[in-house]
């Protein structure tokens, strides 16, 4: 399956787009997603290790499985304030 | 109640908002850009969101303030875009009938922004080098 992953900020930067696409087995969770954008786009390494994930704007779980009718972001840590 | 703006914090109407006659006391606080972390200058700072989410961040850390707190009024503000120095980039404006409960949820809540809202701010630094703030455990954020 393929899933789109909205990228903001560093992650953004360190990509070069504001969104990529990845490709994932059947069933992968959030966890597998985080792997696969490392491998896929290795400037995203450092972020794709410490950022969570949102679905449709509300965090979720590294171990649920990736909703693919949600809108999916990758969340790096966060520094507004 | 929330905003997420690319203008200017307008503290006034926020205060003005926030006295109620239930009230007894209204908390600000500002976080404000500041210019030297440790020797380094900071030139500006600019501010962006996941705007969806962080409205929606906002609007969970506001309806939870309230059930932990008796607040007449709980304003949350943070601006987006280029944020000059020594300019808001968050306010917080509480109000409730005793000052403690002010003081504490005001601290609750920008404790709690800064670790959940999906925003982030990149430093430009007076040399003209640029660098997105990312904390982690073992690297805090030099801006905090």
């Amino acid at each position: 399956m393929r899933v789109t992953v909205l990228l903001f900020a560093g992650a953004r930067e360190a990509a070069g787009a504001d969104q990529v696409d990845v490709q994932l087995p059947d069933g992968a969770t959030y966890a597998g997603l985080a792997e696969a954008l490392r491998h896929a786009f290795p400037p995203l390494e450092r972020l794709a290790t410490t950022a969570r994930f949102a679905a449709d704007a509300a965090y979720v779980d590294l171990s649920e499985p990736v909703d693919l009718a949600a809108e999916i972001a990758l969340i790096p840590p966060v520094s507004g304030g | 109640m929330i905003q997420l703006t690319d203008q200017p914090i307008d503290l006034a109407p926020l205060i003005a908002q926030a006295q109620r006659p239930a009230a007894g006391a209204v908390v600000v606080f500002l976080g404000i850009t500041r210019e030297f972390t440790g020797d380094r200058q900071t030139a500006e700072l600019t501010y962006e969101a996941y705007p969806e989410m962080a409205r929606r961040e906002l609007a969970r850390l506001e309806r939870e303030a309230r059930d932990r707190w008796p607040l007449e009024e709980c304003c949350l503000a943070h601006r987006v875009g280029v944020v000059p120095l020594s300019e808001a980039s968050v306010a917080v404006v509480v109000s409730s009938p005793h000052r403690p409960d002010a003081f504490e949820a005001a601290r609750w809540l920008i404790d709690e922004l800064k670790l959940s809202a999906p925003i982030w701010k990149q430093e430009r630094w007076a040399d003209g080098t640029t660098d997105w703030v990312h904390p982690t455990e073992s690297n805090e954020a030099p801006n905090q």
